[in-house]
C-alpha cells in the first residue's frame, strides 16, 4: 500500500514557508544506540494501522482488532509497522515519540532512498531495517542483535494481533537490508566492544570494565588495581588495599585478602583468635576469644598468669589443699572443668566436651573425630566426614570443609567459580559464572572452544582477519562493536521448485499442502 | 509457522494465522484443530496426543492444550533463564517436562512432566545429544558452522561444517535415535553491490554421525515469500526429514526417508 498524504502535506507547509523541504534536509545525527533506545519505547503498545506515536510514561497500550486494514483501534497510542521506524529512525527529522505521525509506508522504505540507503544483508548492523513490499503487502522491522544461528533480535509492530513487540526472528529471501543515513559510529581501538571515547583501557581489551580502585584507569590496563601505592607484580593483594602488606602468617597472601591470616584452618570470619594459630579454637568460657590468645581463659576476673585454675572459673580462688591447684579443678585430673566422670577425654583438656562423630569419645582425645575412617592427624577435614578427602586447591583443607575451595581468597558463597582458582572474578557476561569456569565467557550462545572472539560477544561469527571474527580482529572497521553486531551475507528470493542434489538417497514425499492466508501490513 | 511430528510419523501443523493445528499422516486425509489464538509460533506434542503451544511474544507464555485443541492451561516464559518471551527460539516437550531454549544457546526447564511450572528451572548450555551430552550449532565465518558438543569431560567441536554458498542461517539442530546429528541450514548468496540482489539461495541438512564425521547433505528447496517461518525442518525419531516450505500458493510439508 501507498500512502503519500503525509508526505504531501508535509511539503505542502514547508513550500508556504519559504523553507527547504524536510524531505531534503539530513536526518538528525544518532548513534545505534540511541536509535535502538528509542525503539525500544514502543514494546508493549498496540498495533495502529496508519499510525505512529507512543508514550514514554503511560502504559495505556491501546488496543488492536480485526484484521487489517480493516482493522479497528482504541485508545490514543500504537504503532503500524512502518510508522515505528520512521519514529524511531527519526527520519525524515526530529520528532517527539508522543506525536502522532507516519510519514512513510514500507513502499517507501523499500523504494525510496532519501534518507536511507539500501546495504548488504550481510553487513547489517544494529539500529538498521529489514523491509520488503510486494504486491501491495510489505513489512519493516527494526534489527537489534544478532545470535549464533544468524536469527535477529528485532523490534517490530507486528500486526493487529501481537501488537508492538521486541524477540528473535527469522529473515526470509524477501527482505532487504536498509541502514539510516547520519548514523554517528564510534571506534573501539581494542575491539572489546566498549568505544574508544568511554573505554577505560582503550588500547587494552577488557570488556568487564573493572576498574577496582576506581580510578579511571580499568585493572587491564592499571599497574596498582588496588591504588595502595603497591605495584600489582609486588602486591600480596593486588585488588585489596593495603599499604603495609602485613602477611601474619606469612603465605604470601596479605592480610587484607587471606581469609585465614594466621593459617590453622580456620577461615577469619569464624576464628575466634584471627592472628594466633589455634585450630582446636578451644574458648573456656566463651567469651568469644579463643583461649590462644585470652588473657582469662575461664572469664573469672583473674588473669591466667596466676590463676590457681586457669580453666575453671573460680574467682575465690579457694585451695583448701595450698597445693597450689584450686579446689574448683582437683577432680579434674585434666582441669578442662569437666569432672573425670562425665569427661569424654579425661586426661585431655576439652572443656566443650565435643563430640563431632557422637562416638563417645571426645575430640580431643579421638584420633578420627569426624568418624570417617581417616585419622585426624592425616584427615584434611578432621571434623567433617569426607572419606574422598577431595582438596582442590591443595591448601590441606579439603572442599568438604573450606569456605574456600579453590584458594582463591574468595569464599564459596560469593565465589563465582567456586572450584578454580580466579582472584580476578572476572565475568565478563556477567551471568554469575566467572570467565575462569564459564564454557561461554562472552555470553554469546558460542562455546569457547569454537569462538571466533571468545571474549568479545559475536553471535553472528562474522569473520575478521585470520582465524578472530571480525568482532575482536586489529585493523577492523571502527565500528562500535556492541553497536554493530552485523549478520552475514546471503539472502536470496528465486529458487528452485524441488530438491536439488543430494548426498544422500532421498526420499521425496509430499505429504500434504496446508494452505494459509498472508496478512497485509504496512 | 512451525510443525511437530510424533512417533508415528504424523506431521502436526501450526497454521496460527488460521488459528488451527492441522494433523497430515500419509494416505489419511488431513484433520484439523482449532486453536485459541493466532499468536503462536511453536507446536511440540506430549505423549498423550495433547499440544504444547509457544505463545513468546503476545501473551509470553506456554499453553497445554487436550486431544481437542481445549487449552487446560497456561504457564509463564519469563523467569529464571528467560528475560523475555521474545528470546525463546525453541519448545521441547520431553518425558521430564517441558523445555525452552533461549536464543540457540540454553535450554531451560519451565514445567515438569504434569505441566505444572516450576520455580526452580533447570539450565542446560545447549540442545540434548547422544548420550547425556548436550550440543550447539554456531555460525562461523561467512561460509561455514561449528556443532560443538559438551560432556562430562568438557566442551569440544564435534565438526566444523562448511558450505558451497554464505550461510545465511542456521534452521535446526536435532539427533535421531541412533545418536545421527542433523544440522539444517539456509543458505543464500546476494550480489556484492546494491541492490544486493539473490544469486542463490537453498537450504541444506547436514548428517553427521555421533562422532562428527559427515555422513551426507540434504539440499532442499527454500521458500519464497516473506513469512516468517519459526520451524520448518524436524527430525523424526527414525531419522526422517521433514521439511516445510511455503510460496504464494500455500506451504509444502515433505518427508525424506534417509
Amino acid at each position: 500500500m501507498i500512502r503519500l498524504d503525509s508526505l504531501l502535506r508535509l511539503a505542502v507547509v514547508a513550500a508556504g514557508l519559504g523553507a527547504a523541504l524536510p524531505a531534503l534536509a539530513a536526518p538528525p545525527a544518532m548513534t545505534r544506540d540511541e536509535i535502538i533506545a528509542r525503539g525500544k519505547g514502543v514494546v508493549k503498545f498496540s498495533y495502529w494501522w496508519g499510525h505512529g506515536r507512543w508514550s514514554t510514561t503511560s502504559t495505556a497500550y491501546g488496543s488492536c482488532s480485526g484484521s487489517c486494514p480493516g482493522c479497528s483501534h482504541s485508545g490514543s497510542y500504537g504503532a503500524d509497522c512502518s510508522g515505528f521506524v520512521a519514529k524511531a529512525w527519526q527520519v525524515p527529522s526530529a520528532i517527539n515519540v508522543t506525536t502522532d505521525s507516519h510519514p512513510y509506508s514500507t513502499y517507501h522504505f523499500d523504494n525510496n532512498s532519501t534518507h536511507w540507503s539500501t546495504v548488504s544483508r550481510g553487513s547489517a548492523k544494529k539500529a538498521d531495517s529489514f523491509v520488503y513490499n510486494t504486491n501491495g503487502a510489505g513489512h519493516i522491522f527494526l534489527y537489534e542483535s544478532g545470535d549464533p544461528w544468524g536469527w535477529v533480535t528485532a523490534i517490530e509492530c507486528k500486526g493487529c494481533s501481537y501488537g508492538c513487540v521486541r524477540g528473535g526472528r527469522s529473515i526470509s529471501s524477501s527482505y532487504k537490508a536498509i541502514r539510516r543515513d547520519n548514523i554517528q559510529d564510534f571506534p573501539d581501538k581494542d575491539g572489546d566492544g566498549v568505544a574508544d571515547s568511554k573505554d577505560n583501557c582503550p588500547s587494552t581489551k577488557n570488556t568487564s570494565q573493572t576498574d577496582t580502585d576506581k580510578d579511571g584507569k580499568g585493572d587491564a590496563c592499571d599497574d596498582d588495581d588496588d591504588a595502595d601505592g603497591v605495584p600489582d607484580a609486588k602486591d600480596n593483594c593486588v585488588t585489596t588495599k593495603n599499604p603495609t602488606q602485613t602477611d601474619t602468617d606469612k603465605d604470601g597472601k596479605g592480610d587484607a585478602c587471606d581469609t585465614d591470616d594466621d593459617a590453622d584452618g580456620v577461615l577469619d570470619e569464624k576464628d575466634n583468635c584471627v592472628t594466633v594459630a589455634n585450630k582446636s579454637q578451644l574458648d573456656t568460657d566463651k567469651d568469644g576469644k579463643g583461649d590462644a590468645c585470652d588473657d582469662d581463659d575461664d572469664g573469672d576476673g583473674v588473669p591466667d598468669v596466676s590463676d590457681n585454675c586457669p580453666l575453671v572459673k573460680n574467682a575465690t580462688q579457694a585451695d583448701a589443699d595450698k597445693d597450689g591447684k584450686g579446689d574448683a579443678c582437683e577432680a579434674d585430673d585434666d582441669a578442662d572443668g569437666v569432672t573425670d566422670a562425665e569427661d569424654n577425654c579425661p586426661t585431655t583438656p576439652n572443656a566443650d566436651q565435643t563430640d563431632t562423630d557422637g562416638d563417645g569419645e571426645g575430640d580431643a582425645c579421638d584420633d578420627d573425630d569426624d568418624g570417617d575412617g581417616v585419622l585426624d592427624a592425616v584427615d584434611v577435614c578432621p571434623e567433617t566426614a569426607d572419606p574422598t578427602q577431595a582438596d582442590t586447591d591443595g591448601d590441606g583443607v579439603g572442599d568438604a570443609c573450606d569456605d574456600d575451595i579453590d584458594g582463591d581468597g574468595r569464599v564459596n558463597a560469593s565465589d563465582n567459580c567456586p572450584e578454580l582458582a580466579d582472584p580476578r572474578q572476572d565475568d565478563a557476561d556477567e551471568d554469575g559464572i566467572g570467565d575462569a569456569c564459564d564454557d561461554d565467557i562472552d555470553g554469546d550462545g558460542v562455546f569457547n572452544a569454537v569462538d571466533n572472539c571468545p571474549t568479545v560477544a559475536n553471535p553472528d561469527q562474522k569473520a575478521g582477519l585470520g582465524d578472530k571474527g571480525e568482532a575482536c580482529s586489529s585493523g577492523d572497521t571502527g565500528d562500535e562493536p556492541g553497536a554493530g553486531e552485523a549478520i552475514d551475507a546471503g539472502c536470496g528470493c528465486e529458487l528452485p521448485g524441488g530438491a536439488r542434489r543430494s548426498g544422500l538417497p532421498a526420499l521425496a514425499l509430499v505429504v500434504a499442502a496446508a494452505a494459509f492466508a498472508r496478512r497485509r501490513r504496512r | 509457522m512451525s510443525f511437530a511430528v510424533d512417533a508415528r510419523g504424523r506431521a502436526f501443523v501450526l497454521d496460527q494465522v488460521n488459528g488451527r493445528v492441522q494433523i497430515f499422516q500419509p494416505g489419511e486425509e488431513p484433520r484439523s484443530l482449532p486453536v485459541p489464538g493466532d499468536t503462536y509460533q511453536d507446536v511440540a506434542l506430549t505423549k498423550d496426543d495433547g499440544l504444547v503451544l509457544l505463545d513468546r511474544l503476545s501473551k509470553e507464555s506456554v499453553a497445554f492444550a487436550d486431544t481437542r485443541g481445549k487449552v487446560t492451561h497456561e504457564i509463564p516464559l519469563a523467569g529464571e533463564g528467560v528475560p523475555e518471551g521474545g528470546d525463546v527460539t525453541g519448545l521441547f516437550q520431553r518425558d521430564d517436562g517441558t523445555w525452552v531454549e533461549v536464543k540457540h544457546a540454553n535450554l531451560v526447564k519451565i514445567a515438569d512432566a504434569s505441566g505444572a511450572p516450576l520455580d526452580d528451572r533447570t539450565i542446560v548450555q545447549g540442545r540434548f545429544g547422544a548420550e547425556g551430552s548436550v550440543l550447539r550449532a554456531s555460525k562461523s565465518g561467512d561460509r561455514a558452522a561449528y556443532v560443538a558438543e559438551k560432556t562430562e569431560r568438557g566442551v569440544a567441536p564435534l565438526a566444523k561444517v562448511s558450505f558451497d554458498l554464505p550461510l545465511w542461517q542456521l534452521l535446526e539442530l536435532d539427533t535421531d535415535a541412533k545418536g545421527r546429528v542433523f544440522l539444517g541450514a539456509s543458505l543464500m548468496e546476494e550480489s556484492s553491490a546494491p541492490p544486493f540482489e539473490v544469486l542463490d539461495a537453498r537450504e541444506v541438512v547436514v548428517v553427521l554421525d555421533r562422532h562428527g564425521s559427515e555422513l551426507g547433505r540434504l539440499d532442499l528447496p527454500a521458500s519464497t515469500g516473506p513469512e516468517e517461518s519459526f520451524r520448518r525442518i524436524r527430525v523424526g525419531a527414525d531419522g526422517a526429514v521433514y521439511h516445510l516450505t511455503y510460496d504464494e500458493q500455500g506451504a509444502t510439508m515433505r518427508r525424506y526417508v534417509l
